[in-house]
């Protein structure tokens, strides 16, 4: 008796630490994938089985499912994708004849009812009748709130030749939006939802994706000698007797699984150490700088797996060590990255299309055989994609309705790891594939600079925040939702001062992580940590398509003048000031002016030319050394300062400090009482110089 | 005689035309001149009070630059028309100039007089206009179709190919191939251009046909001849770029300075290509089959040159004066 009440107490204290070592769920756990599937290198498809567990919420009672069927946006030319894109994205043609599809071929409850009879295609965004990417099942009985529910589907995903983001090119695959995928249901009050609904929106040219967490457990079988990368963990492999292998890969907490075979890959592994690659100081830094305990800080280790091409192999250094870059930076100022691994894919040359895409725990980068030198295209695109584990992967917002929150958000950062990590970079236009910056020595620019430019032709068309189907045109969509949202984001820094941007940041990451916040809910973050009332700031630069410039329209400064007229002094007496007294006048102030007491009128006119007001600086500085200092608020369209000193003016600049990167026209920023013509004649002799160049040249044809 | 030794002498007949680099540098410059001074005025009125002006002054700013792209956009089009413009008008002064530059390297004293170089402008101009026109086809079918087919055959060939470093190296190898047709189908018409002042031909076509059996004839040495010029003009550029690359721009004195190089490189492409004509009239004159009388009815202008200057008598055995320019080989 003894012994067994022993063993019951052994094994119920086993039981509870078991428990208690179980690494506590990141997330709500809102679906749970078991997924098998198989490559079929001959017909370019993936047979898959899955068994999704959906728990429902909310509070509603839910009579439907709806899924995403991505791939079928690759199935003709009618589907929307294909109408939006006109059959190229990113610079990549979608080729005739290599459509891609996913066939439902079944879909049942654990309880064997078919649901595949209730099955039909819903176009919410568009009404396009022939489009096919987002699913509905109505179920017999519907799931209760907070209860679950568990289907078995059986599909056939025919992967198309890589044109946006996923297919295959020879043997490469990546294998990207690739299964039946349930959407998000919000609740009342969730995001912007009014009533309990299904977020599933159709895939279109300009959209990402919006899912769920939960856990995925996937077998993927393909031919033995196929190098596999994938989301997650790997928790083993066997071969099987036809001559291919099971790969299973595990990870909770995402709300996407994509893999990658191919079997030319080169496979690198290495360790982020995070106490060989960050230091005391640093850490110490960036906890004062956030506001944060350095154990909140510090970073924890990552197992760093490259699968590249054996073209590039010669570059894995460079990709391992941006991505350490990326581990070290976000994590330091955003949060600790908290899964296991991360894998950088090298897609395969020709399959530009799979280039530069995220997925949760695995992304890919994209290179070439001649690589421009660091920091290039290549450090910019591990950063950024790896970036997206925390926009997107880790804060899960709506890429459909927001995509500024992941993109925009990791432009900015980005950009700020770049300039931190390796200085400004050198513009590399290629020849041939051939890098000029090889041989001549490159314009050199910080992130900023770009984001900026990139953004002076787009505010015009499209405020910053907007569905993503739904810009003017794609570049819109480009450029707002990139680097308009990085420039912006900037310039709020500047605004609000870096620390308490860095300390916005950071909460906004820590308190939505794992969630899916909207605009409205970084805003909040901002007010709240600001401790100010920002609306304003997202009223004129994120919700509008008014743009920023500020001007100096006058500066000048003069003698003052003696009027002329006839005059009554005090006394009654009645005095007439001719030229000649004015003459006089004007050489006493021309000889005292040797003696440097002549006083000078200035007159300074700032003007506000865009239609954004927002406070900007006015700094005036005169001959002497002698500065001013002014805030213009900017409400009326413009502001005149005067002065009597007896100095005249050098120059007037508004925004001294560049703290509004926003602003379209820099030049006219300062205006100068003297006129400089050194760059004028400078630039326009090699204008010259270049035209007589192109003459010569023309000379040699004739 | 090598082409070595031609390349030689026609750099010493280069030399000895400096009027000719002036006029032809003053006609650059002033066209040039043209292009640039809406730029002048739109970056005037852009910096000359902004504070920018003084680290443009310094150094590149893509910050302006991109602005003055974004601000000026709607104005690219114009600015293109204008400089096709002055590209047609230099264009047509090349044709001119072209005559009387071959006028003065093939007559007798084969310097520059200014009836001499005139006369050439007035005489070849439209013959020179009618090769243009038979050039244009050649360079359309020659260089830019055989680029099309190339480049259409590349990308079927290496369509299924995985591997870029591959892709490039045909790549190359295509842009190779096309850019020594190119110089072939130029040095043909170079050939063409002193085949109908020395041969006094009228026939576009024929000077072109003929031409193209000649720089195959003699297909070493034409080739010869291009690739020094050629190199000589690299040799510009290898100097002139460094040079330009070191030198500070910052201060009036320097942007004077670096103006007067920019100048002075336009002045040497210049040179380089009179030496390009200098040097194919040389080895023209001394491969032409047996010094064969032209085949075409002479022009009638040649009669008109002064006495012992007429292009259409060239001296095949031309020496320069003792001890002015290298040996010359007895046998031409």
């Amino acid at each position: 008796m003894k012994k067994t009440l022993l063993m019951i107490l052994s094994v119920w204290v086993g039981l509870l630490s078991a428990i208690s070592l179980a690494p506590a769920a990141l997330s709500q756990q809102v679906v749970q994938y078991q997924i098998a599937a198989r490559l079929d290198p001959q017909a370019k498809a993936v047979v898959g089985s899955e068994t999704l567990t959906w728990l429902n919420p909310s509070s509603d009672e839910v009579r439907e499912l709806q899924f995403h069927l991505y791939l079928n946006a690759f199935k003709n030319e009618k589907s929307t994708f294909m109408r939006e894109s006109g059959g190229q994205l990113r610079g990549d043609q979608a080729e005739e004849g290599k459509w891609g599809y996913i066939d439902v071929q079944s879909i049942k409850l654990d309880s064997g009812y078919d649901l595949k009879p209730s099955m039909k295609f819903l176009h919410p965004d568009d009404d396009n009748a022939d489009d096919q990417t987002v699913m509905v099942a109505t179920l017999p009985e519907p799931v209760r709130p907070n209860g679950t529910i568990t289907l078995k589907i059986d599909f056939y995903s025919k992967l198309p030749r890589v044109f946006a983001r996923t297919g295959y090119f020879g043997n490469f695959y990546m294998v990207g939006q690739w299964f039946p995928k349930i959407g998000v249901y919000e609740s009342s009050g969730m995001r912007y939802a009014t009533r309990g609904q299904w977020n599933c929106h159709q895939f279109h040219a300009t959209s990402e994706f919006y899912a769920d967490y939960g856990a995925y457990h996937v077998d993927l079988t393909v031919p033995s000698n196929y190098v596999v990368g994938a989301t997650g963990v790997e928790q083993g492999n066997h071969p099987n007797k036809d001559g291919t292998t099971t790969h299973t890969f595990v990870q909770e907490d995402v709300h996407d699984f994509a893999w990658t075979a191919d079997p030319t890959y080169i496979r690198m592994e290495r360790l982020f150490d995070a106490s060989r690659l960050t230091t005391a100081a640093e850490i110490s830094d960036v906890a004062r700088l956030v506001g944060r305990s350095p154990e909140d800080v510090s970073l924890q280790n990552v197992r760093m797996i490259l699968l590249i091409h054996p073209e590039h192999a010669a570059q894995a250094d460079r990709h391992f060590r941006a991505l350490e870059y990326g581990l070290k930076y976000f994590g330091l100022w955003y949060g600790r990255y908290p899964y296991p691994t991360i894998t950088v894919v090298d897609p395969a040359y020709k399959a530009g299309g799979a280039a530069g895409m995220e997925y949760p725990t695995l992304f890919t980068a994209g290179t070439g055989w001649l690589p421009s030198s660091p920091p290039s295209g290549l450090e910019e695109v591990v950063i950024h994609e790896f970036g997206h584990q925390y926009w997107y992967g880790m804060v899960g917002s709506n890429e459909f309705e927001e995509s500024w929150l992941d993109e925009g958000f990791n432009t900015y950062s980005t950009s700020q790891v770049i300039d931190t990590a390796y200085g400004p970079s050198s513009l590399s236009i290629p020849f041939m594939g051939i890098p000029f910056s090889w041989f001549i020595s490159s314009i050199k620019y910080f992130e900023d600079t770009v984001n900026r430019l990139e953004t002076l032709g787009s505010t015009r068309r499209d405020y910053i925040v907007r569905n993503a189907w739904e810009y003017y045109d794609q570049t819109s969509y480009g450029v707002n939702s990139y680097p308009r949202t990085a420039a912006t984001l900037r310039t709020l820094q500047h605004l609000v001062g870096d620390q308490t941007f860095a300390r916005i940041m950071r909460t906004y990451f820590e308190r939505w992580r794992f969630k899916h916040p909207t605009s409205n809910d970084f805003r909040a973050i901002v007010n709240e940590v600001a401790g100010r009332d920002m609306k304003w700031f997202f009223d004129q630069l994120v919700y509008s398509s008014n743009i920023l410039d500020y001007a100096v329209d006058k500066v000048s400064s003069e003698r003052p003048k003696l009027s002329l007229g006839l005059f009554d002094d005090p006394s009654g007496k009645r005095k007439e000031v001719t030229e000649d007294d004015r003459k006089k006048q004007e050489k006493e102030a021309a000889d005292s002016k040797k003696r440097n007491d002549s006083l000078f009128e200035s007159e300074v006119i700032v003007r506000r030319l865009g239609g954004v007001v927002v406070p900007v600086d006015v700094r005036v500085v005169f001959e002497n050394g002698e500065q001013f200092d002014t805030t213009f608020d900017g409400q009326y369209r413009w502001t005149r300062y005067k002065f009597l000193k007896p100095t005249k003016i050098r120059y007037a600049e508004v925004d001294p400090e560049h703290r509004l990167l926003v602003d379209v026209n820099l030049a006219n920023n300062s205006r100068t009482l003297e006129t400089h013509h050194r760059a004028v004649v400078k630039w326009t002799s090699k204008f010259m110089f270049w035209i007589q160049n192109l003459l010569m040249s023309l000379m040699a044809l004739v | 005689m090598t082409a070595w030794e031609i390349f030689c002498q026609g750099r010493y007949l280069a030399n000895r035309t400096k009027k000719l680099w002036f006029l032809l540098w003053l006609m650059n410059a002033l066209l040039a001149a043209v292009a640039a001074l809406p730029v002048f005025g739109v970056l005037n009125a852009e910096l000359k009070n902004s504070l920018m002006a003084a680290s443009l002054a310094d150094r590149f700013s893509l910050d302006f630059a991109g602005e003055f792209a974004f601000k000026y956009w709607d104005s690219l089009p114009s600015a293109l028309i204008l400089i096709a413009a002055l590209g047609m008008v230099y264009v047509v002064l090349t044709l001119l100039t072209t005559g009387g530059t071959l006028a003065v390297f093939s007559c007798t004293e084969r310097r520059f007089t200014a009836p001499v170089f005139f006369k050439g402008c007035g005489t070849y101009f439209w013959r020179f206009f009618r090769l243009l026109i038979v050039a244009a086809i050649f360079y359309g079918i020659f260089v830019v179709a055989l680029n099309g087919v190339l480049s259409s055959l590349v990308n079927k060939l290496t369509r299924p190919w995985t591997q870029q470093r591959l892709v490039l190296l045909v790549s190359w190898t295509r842009l190779l191939v096309v850019a020594f047709v190119f110089i072939v189908v130029n040095m043909v018409f170079d050939y063409a251009k002193v085949r109908l002042v020395i041969d006094e031909g009228r026939s576009a076509v024929m000077a072109a046909l003929r031409s193209i059996k000649f720089v195959f004839r003699n297909f070493k040495k034409t080739l010869a001849v291009f690739v020094f010029c050629m190199l000589l003009g690299l040799l510009f550029i290898v100097i002139y770029n460094p040079l330009e690359h070191v030198l500070p721009q910052h201060t009036r004195r320097w942007i004077i300075v670096v103006f007067v190089l920019q100048q002075l490189f336009i002045l040497a492409r210049t040179y380089v290509r009179l030496t390009f004509f200098s040097s194919e009239v040389l080895l023209y004159e001394s491969l032409r089959p047996s010094h064969a009388p032209a085949q075409e009815a002479p022009a009638a202008v040649p009669t008109t040159f002064e006495a012992g200057s007429s292009p259409s008598s060239p001296s095949a055995s031309w020496t320069p004066p003792p001890g002015e320019a290298p040996a010359i080989d007895p046998t031409i």
